[in-house]
């Protein structure tokens, strides 16, 4: 025996009402008549009673809108009904309900239509014909307006042949098996990752790649940055730690050159500017999140509050997608801090950023006991990758750039030198 | 088959209607003379009693017509102008098309509003209006714009026998435009559109004398793109699969309409046609209709009224898009 | 028409049903059973009922809006329950609960009430023009108020009506205020009656209190009606005791009336008149003044109880039924 407690329809204009405070705990029997909750409409907020007897299965937290006589809790005879209610799940909590609703497709849009492509401008009736037939619309040439593909173009394709399976279609998504393997989803290598992988996978096959691996003392690094956090409305800028990275490796950049450098032709180049590119990974979409590297230009010329302000700004491009070509391009060294992937994040290496010498990675920064004047102490330390291209440069310039990173890292106020 | 003027159609049907009723009868102002010929000379045949010569007193014709229905006559009110239908809309709007609703169904009101409709006259604001958007957006009437001498006769006996209020609705423009039309008794059904060209390319929904300018158009453009034209013929009820079949076989729409276009009858189609059709749509729908304007009287009405020339440059732009 | 005893109770019983259902629905409003708003009839009872009484039951009636036409109902022989059931939104009602106080019962020669005051006009023109066609002697009566006669399409109606000589009797309930506005600040001269002679119609100016000087008049005027002489008018001068609707103010002209106004108005209570000269001619004995008020009281609880029991319309395709006919 089930009988619901709703959402009391509380003056002609009202069509919600919010769940502010149940007056009675999950399981508790409440009597009828009772204040079993009290809920806030736009106007008012309203003590409402329990129309039957029972024991309370709450639905509806604090804070949850329902529409007018929907249950937003249920009253049984038995605790073991509760239980099982509760255990089943039968009720759906308000909130999740509601947030089912607004994810499931609209109606017409076919199965596919929460995986299309952004950005590629298609007429609604060639899209619907190309998932139909499977067809991977976003490389046609559109013959419409601002290249709009229609359905001529897709026709045109289709005719063409032969159909390449599109990441798309709504076959794709139910039971898919390859080589015997199971598909759970399907992800086109295309716009960013693809020029993601074929970078990487570049990078490897033309350049000779050593990575080198250890740990900095950043404990004074971590106390330099609260004070300066601390003075953010002074700065007008919230330093980072990839901030004060990009700063200090800046620096030694030019006190070892060859670091910064590039092989051109049967020529190394040791490049006067220090053209910084700073890796941002992007929003997370489904399953990934896209990475880019924006270039800070002439880094050497540059403050510490014009690196952080500059690294922002790039940073808000890259997310919006508006970063022009000449911020992408032109890199002479690349810094790239996975501190933000978190604490499963240490050791890597780092893949060069082509046609760069080198490549700096740190982790995030972490309490660990170390040695200090044979005493066992706790330090925050910062774990960092260096990957270079053994084809320009050897282990001692390599040794001598880490050195003196390090020791800017572990007394950041030499930088007042 | 013999061919008779869009007016004597009219006239036909009237004299049909009456002969066949006799609770049909006619009312409206100077009707025995017949100032556009529809009803001239009815009144030798059916008497002063059925073909009623009324002051111009357009609530209480309107106001009459709504209650000899509710009595179990079939009152035609003559309204002349359509214009002149704003000065009833309480007895039009609120009283023959909402009257039976809040009666819970338990009357009819047999009665039909015929007017004309229609600018290219140079008459001006007051003798020009298409005003059917107001009539469909007050539920229960039914709308019937016949666009040749064909229809109008099968489709205002039609309106004559409906149980319910139908505004009629002529253009002047059509009344001389000779069509054929059979000696044997015929109706045309609500309902139901007109495919009055077959084509593959643009589906362009026309009403009234606007299926003149869609006709010329398509004449003009037939060489590089095929055009199919469709005549609703009635507004409400509405063929609306008709147009969804064309719609999805084109997936390009234009719609030529001479009432005025913000909140007119194109904009409720174009709607309509992009609920149930965005997925067949190959282009941005196209409106040609009467600019957001008074009518002007004099030679300025050619700015506002719509032209061929903006109906063949409509199809263009929804091919290029 | 000479009224004989029968008749004379007859009126009698019709004003205190109707003054009986009046405050049934003022009361009803009050705890919601009855939707909307109500208008209430009490002081101007007797030209709806004196108007109605002795109709054919195929005359056609328009009721003017005081009461909601309970007035002229009552009068032409109308159950009122369905009515009633209707006004409060019920499925039992006469427009199945999609009219509310818009009621037509047209077996009744009621063919259903107007919200837009002066629509009655065109409408009982049409309702006139059916009549004549009919050919059988059937009248209409259209009930309005003085407010109500300052709208354009009197004009057209009356004149409609006069060229065609439509058998229709035109009442005027002239209470003397429309909403809050008085009538002698609306029209120039004293009666309105004066309209009728601009288009050649018969005209008398009647007590509107007295419920049967009211019925001779309006009877008198639909005989001739029935005799193809054409339409005529009659003024009812009566009252408005309360305010124009429940919950409005009783004001004219944005002043209150006050208690001395309506004091006055009260010394001429058409069932208070009419009663005291019935106890006087010994036409009713007061047991039976005391019947009828207990009879008015038991079907008040009858109709209460029909509209309880009553559901409410539930079923949207409801709608599509009653939009267009087959």
């Amino acid at each position: 025996m089930k009988n619901d407690v709703v959402i009391p329809k509380l003056g002609m204009t009202m069509t919600h009402g919010k769940v502010v405070e149940w007056k009675f705990n999950e399981k508790e029997w409440v009597d009828e008549g009772q204040i079993v909750l009290v809920i806030e409409t736009e106007k008012v907020t309203y003590d409402v009673e329990a129309q039957d007897s029972g024991y309370l299965h709450i639905i509806a937290a604090p804070g949850d809108k329902a529409a007018v006589g929907e249950a937003i809790a249920e009253l049984y005879d038995s605790e073991e009904a509760v239980a099982e209610a509760a255990s089943t799940g039968a009720a759906v909590p308000a909130k999740e309900a509601v947030a089912k609703q607004q994810t499931s497709p609209a109606p017409g849009g076919g199965a596919a239509s929460g995986k299309r492509p952004k950005g590629v401008r298609i007429t609604p009736t060639a899209r619907k014909l190309a998932e139909v037939n499977n067809l991977e619309y976003s490389a046609i040439q559109g013959s419409g307006t601002n290249g709009r593909i229609n359905r001529a173009d897709v026709e045109k394709a289709l005719a063409a042949g032969p159909v390449v399976s599109s990441a798309t279609p709504a076959a794709v998504f139910d039971g898919e098996v390859v080589d015997g393997k199971r598909v759970k989803d399907v992800l086109p290598l295309t716009g960013m990752r693809a020029a993601v992988a074929e970078h990487m996978h570049h990078s490897l096959q033309v350049s000779a790649q050593l990575t080198t691996m250890g740990e900095f003392d950043a404990t004074e690094l971590v106390r330099m940055r609260k004070t300066l956090v601390a003075r953010e409305a002074m700065l007008g800028t919230r330093i980072t730690y990839t901030d004060l990275l990009a700063y200090i490796v800046t620096r030694v950049l030019q006190d070892v050159p060859l670091i910064n450098s590039s092989i051109v032709g049967d020529e190394i180049k040791l490049w006067e500017d220090v053209n910084l590119g700073v890796a941002v990974s992007l929003p997370e979409e489904k399953y990934d999140a896209g990475l880019i590297v924006p270039v800070v230009r002439n880094a050497e010329n540059l403050t510490l509050t014009e690196f952080s302000l500059q690294i922002k700004a790039l940073r808000g491009k890259a997310i919006s997608g508006k970063l022009g070509l000449d911020e992408i391009t032109g890199g002479t060294f690349t810094i790239s801090n996975t501190g933000g992937f978190g604490k499963g994040y240490s050791f890597n290496t780092p893949v060069i950023s082509q046609p760069q010498s080198a490549i700096l990675g740190v982790g995030s920064i972490v309490k660990r006991p170390m040695v200090v004047e044979d005493e066992i102490v706790i330090r925050q330390v910062m774990n960092w990758s260096f990957t270079f291209d053994h084809r320009a440069i050897n282990g001692a310039p390599v040794g001598k750039f880490l050195a003196i990173l390090n020791e800017y890292i572990e007394n950041p106020y030499l930088l007042m030198a | 088959m013999r061919e008779l003027m869009y007016l004597q159609a009219i006239n036909e049907a009237f004299a049909e209607e009456l002969e066949r009723d006799e609770k049909v009868f006619l009312m409206g102002e100077g009707i025995q003379t017949g100032t556009f010929g529809t009803t001239t000379g009815l009144v030798d045949r059916f008497g002063p009693d059925r073909i009623m010569d009324t002051p111009i007193s357009e609530t209480a014709i309107a106001g009459a017509a709504v209650g000899a229905s509710l009595m179990g006559y079939r009152p035609v009110a003559d309204m002349m102008f359509s214009d002149f239908m704003y000065i009833a809309a309480d007895e039009i709007l609120l009283k023959a098309a909402q009257w039976r609703l809040l009666q819970g169904g338990t009357q009819q009101l047999p009665c039909v509003f015929v007017a004309n409709i229609g600018g290219y006259r140079k008459l001006g604001n007051e003798h020009s209006q298409c005003p059917y958007s107001m009539m469909l957006h007050n539920p229960g009437l039914k709308v019937v714009i016949p666009s040749t001498p064909y229809d109008a006769k099968g489709l205002l006996k039609t309106a004559i026998r409906d149980n319910n209020p139908v505004i009629f609705l002529y253009h002047k423009g059509l009344l001389p435009v000779m069509g054929e039309v059979p000696e044997e008794d015929y109706t045309v059904p609500f309902g139901v559109a007109d495919i009055r060209r077959e084509g593959t390319d643009v589906t362009v929904v026309a009403t009234s004398f606007q299926l003149f300018w869609a006709e010329a158009a398509a004449d003009m453009l037939k060489d590089e793109i095929s055009i199919e034209i469709i005549d609703p013929r009635t507004l409400e009820p509405l063929d609306i699969d008709t147009i969804m079949t064309s719609v999805r076989k084109t997936g390009r729409v234009v719609i030529v309409d001479e009432d005025t276009e913000r909140c007119g009858f194109a904009g409720e189609l174009a709607t309509q046609i992009m609920e149930r059709g965005f997925y067949d749509l190959d282009a941005p729908i196209k409106r040609v209709c009467a600019k957001n304007y008074p009518i002007p009287g004099g030679i300025m009405e050619k700015f506002v009224l719509p032209q061929p020339e903006w109906v063949v440059q409509a199809i263009k732009d929804v091919m290029v898009d | 028409m000479e009224f004989g005893k029968e008749d004379l109770i007859k009126l009698y019983v019709n004003l205190v049903r109707t003054r009986a259902f009046d405050r049934a629905a003022i009361k009803w409003l009050a705890t919601g059973k009855l939707l909307s708003f109500y208008h209430p009839a009490e002081g101007g009872e007797a030209p709806g009922v004196g108007g109605t009484t002795f109709l054919r039951k195929d005359d056609v009636i328009s009721p003017h809006l005081r009461g909601h036409g309970l007035p002229h109902m009552i009068g032409k022989g109308v159950d009122p329950k369905r009515y009633m059931a209707e006004h409060c939104g019920k499925a039992t009602g006469f427009g199945n609960g999609l009219g509310g106080f818009h009621s037509a019962m047209d077996e009744f020669g009621m063919f259903g009430g107007t919200g837009t005051l002066g629509s009655c006009f065109p409408l009982s023109a049409g309702w006139g023009l059916a009549a004549k066609k009919n050919g059988t002697g059937q009248v209409v009566v259209c009930f309005f108020g003085d407010g109500t006669s300052n709208r354009g399409t009197w004009h057209e109606a009356a004149n409609m009506a006069a060229v065609w000589k439509l058998p229709i009797v035109w009442v005027c309930e002239n209470n003397g205020v429309a909403q809050y506005m008085p009538i002698q600040d609306a029209y120039p001269l004293e009666d309105l009656a004066n309209m009728a002679s601009a288009y050649g119609m018969p005209s008398a100016v009647v007590d509107g209190q007295d419920v049967v000087a009211v019925a001779e008049a309006v009877m008198a005027a639909v005989e001739m009606a029935r005799n193809g002489d054409g339409p005529s008018f009659i003024e009812c001068k009566t009252a408005r005791f309360s305010a124009h609707g429940i919950g409005n103010p009783d004001k004219l002209h944005g002043k209150d009336r006050t208690t001395e106004d309506i004091a006055k108005l009260r010394e001429r209570d058409p069932i208070v008149l009419f009663r005291t000269s019935l106890l006087e001619k010994g036409v009713l004995t007061p047991d039976d003044v005391e019947r009828i008020d207990q009879e008015a009281v038991a079907e008040i609880d009858e109709t209460e109880k029909f509209i309880d029991e009553s559901p409410f319309p539930d079923d949207p395709a409801l709608l599509d039924a009653a939009l267009y006919a087959e």
